[in-house]
C-alpha cells in the first residue's frame, strides 16, 4: 500500500456518519416496502395500459424532459404570478404570463440552465462569476452576467429586456450583448451580431475598446479592426496579423482588441500575448486589473491552474481594493487547489474567509477547503 | 449447511433469517440495531457525498427486508449487508455518471464533508478527503468501488472480488489503476 493510501485510510477513519434514529428508519424501510408491493401490481397494469394506448394513440408531440415547471393562472402582465421557481443560489424565476412553462433543465452550483418554452418570464440572477447562468428559449441562449432581466417567448420572435447588469444573447450565427435598459426582439433564426449591440461603449474584458489616436482607423471592410469593432471575430482573426516585432510600440487598446479578437474567435490561447503585454506594460492603466483576471480565466479554461493563481493573484495586486478583488481571490484559492498547492490555497482561502465572511463565494470556499 | 430461513406471521421488521435446529435466530431489529451505523460509513465512504447516504441506507435495508427470509447463515449477515451496500453504491454511482453526462450531475461538485468529520480531523485530513472524491467521481465505478473497499475499508483482496464480482486479479488491477490516477492527481 503506498504512502498516499495509507494518508487517505487515515484520513476517512475520520469520517463518520451518524444515521439517525433507528426507529425513523425502520419506519421508512416499511412505507417503501409496502409501497413497491402495490408497485409490482399497479406497474404491470400501467405498462399494459400504456401499450394499449400507445398502439391506439397517434400522437407524437414529445416534451422535453420537465424537472420543474411554473404555470402562472393570473392574467397577462401581472407580476408577481403566482408559482415563481427559486433556484438553489436564491436565484428567481417569475412567470409574467397567463401561460408560463420553465423547465429548470440543471441547478448546480456551476452551471445553471433553464428553458422558457411558453410565455414569459422576469429573471432574478444572484450574481455568481463562477457559475454560468444559461437562459434556453427555442434556438436563443441567453447567459446571464449577473443581472435582471425578462424574457417574452411571442409566436414570431423572443424578447429580451435587460433591466439591471448584462445578458450575451446567443444562437447559431453569433453573439450580441445586452446591458441594463436594452431591449430587443430577436426573430427565430435571426443573425446576431454587433449591429444589435445598444451601446457602443467599450470595455476592457466583452465589449471592444475604441481605436486610439495613433492606431489605423475602421477605414475597409478589410480591416480586422472594423471587423472586431463590427462584432464580427472569426473574420477579423482570419486576418489579423501576427503580433508585430515590437511589442511596446502598440497601445493598451490595440492589445486588448487583439485578445477580444483571439478569446472571442474561440482562439484563448492567442489572447495571452496580448494580455501578458498589458499586464506587463501598463500596469497604471484602470483596464489592467481586468485584464489580468481575463488572462486568469484564460489559463483555467486551458487548464494551467499555476498560472491562473499567478495571473488572479497579480489582478488584486494591481487594485487592492478593486471591484474584482473578491472573485479573483476566491478563484485565485480555487486555482492553487487545482494546481496542488494546497497549502497555499489554504492560507488564501483564510484570508479570503476573514475579509468576506458573508462573501459570495464563502460557502463554496469553506466547502472546497474544509475550513470552518 | 443451514436450512433456509423460516418466515414467521410476523412484520416485516421481526422477520427472522436462519432459524433452523442450532441456529442463531436473528431478527431485522437485530440487523438494524448492528449494522446501521456500519452500513452508514461504508456508503459514504463508497459515494463519498454524504447527502446521498441516507437514501442510500434506506435502498439497502428495503432490499434486505425484501430478501431477508432468504439469508441462510446469520453469521453472514455482515457481508451479506455489504454485498447489498456495494451494489446498490453501484446502480446510484452509475447513475450519476449518467446523469453528469446529460449536465444534470457535475463532476465539479464537491461533498460537504465538514460535518461527517470527527473532531480530532484536521483541516489537510478534509482537504484530502475532497480531492480524493473528487478524482474518484473521474474514475470507472467498478476499479473506484473497488479501491475504496480495499484502501478505505481495508477489506482483503479476495473479499474485494467477491464483492465487486471479479477476479483478485481483476481486483488488483482495479485498485493499481485508482493508485496511479491518485498519485497522478495529486502529484505525491
Amino acid at each position: 500500500m503506498s504512502d498516499l493510501d495509507s494518508l487517505v485510510r487515515d484520513a476517512s477513519t475520520k469520517l463518520d456518519f451518524n444515521p439517525g434514529s433507528l426507529e425513523a428508519l425502520r419506519e421508512a424501510v416499511e412505507r417503501r416496502v409496502q409501497q413497491r408491493r402495490r408497485l409490482r401490481v399497479v406497474v404491470p397494469l400501467a405498462c399494459l395500459t400504456l401499450m394499449v394506448g400507445g398502439a391506439l394513440s397517434v400522437r407524437h408531440h414529445v416534451e422535453p424532459p420537465l424537472i420543474a415547471q411554473s404555470v402562472s393562472s393570473q392574467t397577462p402582465g401581472a407580476r408577481p404570478a403566482i408559482s415563481p421557481v427559486s433556484l438553489r443560489d436564491g436565484s428567481r424565476v417569475e412567470p409574467t404570463t397567463a401561460r408560463t412553462v420553465v423547465h429548470v433543465l440543471a441547478d448546480q452550483p456551476e452551471f445553471v440552465r433553464v428553458a422558457l418554452t411558453e410565455g414569459a418570464a422576469s429573471f432574478h440572477v444572484v450574481p455568481n462569476p463562477l457559475r454560468r447562468f444559461v437562459v434556453a428559449v427555442r434556438d436563443l441562449e441567453v447567459e446571464v452576467v449577473g443581472t435582471t432581466f425578462d424574457v417574452i417567448c411571442r409566436d414570431a420572435d423572443t424578447e429580451v429586456k435587460v433591466q439591471a447588469g448584462s445578458v450575451r444573447v446567443r444562437n447559431a450565427t453569433g453573439e450580441v450583448l445586452l446591458s441594463g435598459g436594452d431591449a430587443r426582439s430577436f426573430a427565430v433564426g435571426a443573425r446576431l451580431n454587433a449591429a444589435f449591440l445598444s451601446d457602443p461603449e467599450p470595455s476592457s474584458s466583452s465589449a471592444l475598446p475604441n481605436a486610439p489616436a495613433g492606431t489605423p482607423g475602421p477605414s475597409s471592410a478589410g480591416d480586422w479592426r472594423s471587423l472586431a469593432r463590427a462584432g464580427k471575430f472569426a473574420q477579423a482573426f482570419k486576418i489579423m496579423p501576427a503580433a508585430a516585432a515590437q511589442p511596446g510600440s502598440r497601445g493598451v487598446e490595440e492589445l486588448l482588441l487583439r485578445s477580444d479578437v483571439a478569446r472571442l474567435s474561440g482562439h484563448p490561447a492567442l489572447a495571452i500575448d496580448s494580455l501578458r503585454a498589458v499586464v506587463a506594460q501598463y500596469a497604471g492603466d484602470s483596464r489592467t486589473p481586468s485584464a489580468s483576471f481575463t488572462l486568469g480565466q484564460i489559463y483555467e479554461q486551458l487548464g494551467r491552474p499555476a498560472d491562473a493563481a499567478t495571473a488572479f493573484a497579480k489582478s488584486r495586486a494591481l487594485q487592492p481594493s478593486g471591484p474584482l478583488v473578491e472573485d479573483a481571490l476566491a478563484r485565485e484559492t480555487l486555482a492553487l487547489l487545482a494546481a496542488g498547492d494546497r497549502p497555499g490555497a489554504l492560507a488564501r482561502a483564510r484570508q479570503y474567509l476573514e475579509r468576506y465572511p458573508a462573501g459570495v463565494h464563502t460557502a463554496q470556499i469553506r466547502q472546497r477547503t474544509g475550513l470552518p | 449447511m443451514l436450512p433456509r430461513a423460516q418466515v414467521a406471521p410476523l412484520a416485516e421488521s421481526e422477520a427472522v433469517a436462519g432459524a433452523g435446529a442450532g441456529a442463531a435466530v436473528l431478527t431485522l431489529s437485530d440487523a438494524y440495531a448492528r449494522y446501521v451505523p456500519y452500513v452508514a460509513k461504508l456508503a459514504l465512504r463508497l459515494l463519498g457525498r454524504p447527502a446521498e447516504v441516507d437514501d442510500l441506507i434506506q435502498d439497502v435495508f428495503v432490499i434486505a427486508t425484501e430478501r431477508f427470509a432468504t439469508l441462510r447463515d446469520p453469521s453472514a449477515l455482515r457481508g451479506w449487508l455489504a454485498a447489498i451496500t456495494v451494489n446498490t453504491s453501484i446502480r446510484r454511482l452509475r447513475r450519476r455518471r449518467l446523469r453528469r453526462l446529460v449536465s444534470l450531475d457535475s463532476a465539479q461538485r464537491q461533498p460537504d464533508l465538514t460535518p461527517f468529520l470527527l473532531a480530532g480531523a484536521s483541516a489537510e485530513h478534509r482537504l484530502l478527503l475532497i480531492e480524493v472524491f473528487q478524482v474518484l467521481d473521474r474514475i470507472p465505478v467498478s476499479e473506484r468501488v473497488a479501491w475504496s473497499l480495499r484502501v478505505l475499508e481495508d477489506e482483503p483482496f479476495d473479499s474485494v472480488a467477491r464483492l465487486c464480482g471479479c477476479s483478485i486479479s481483476t481486483a488488483k488491477r482495479r485498485v493499481a489503476v485508482v493508485q496511479k490516477a491518485l498519485d497522478e492527481a495529486l502529484k505525491r
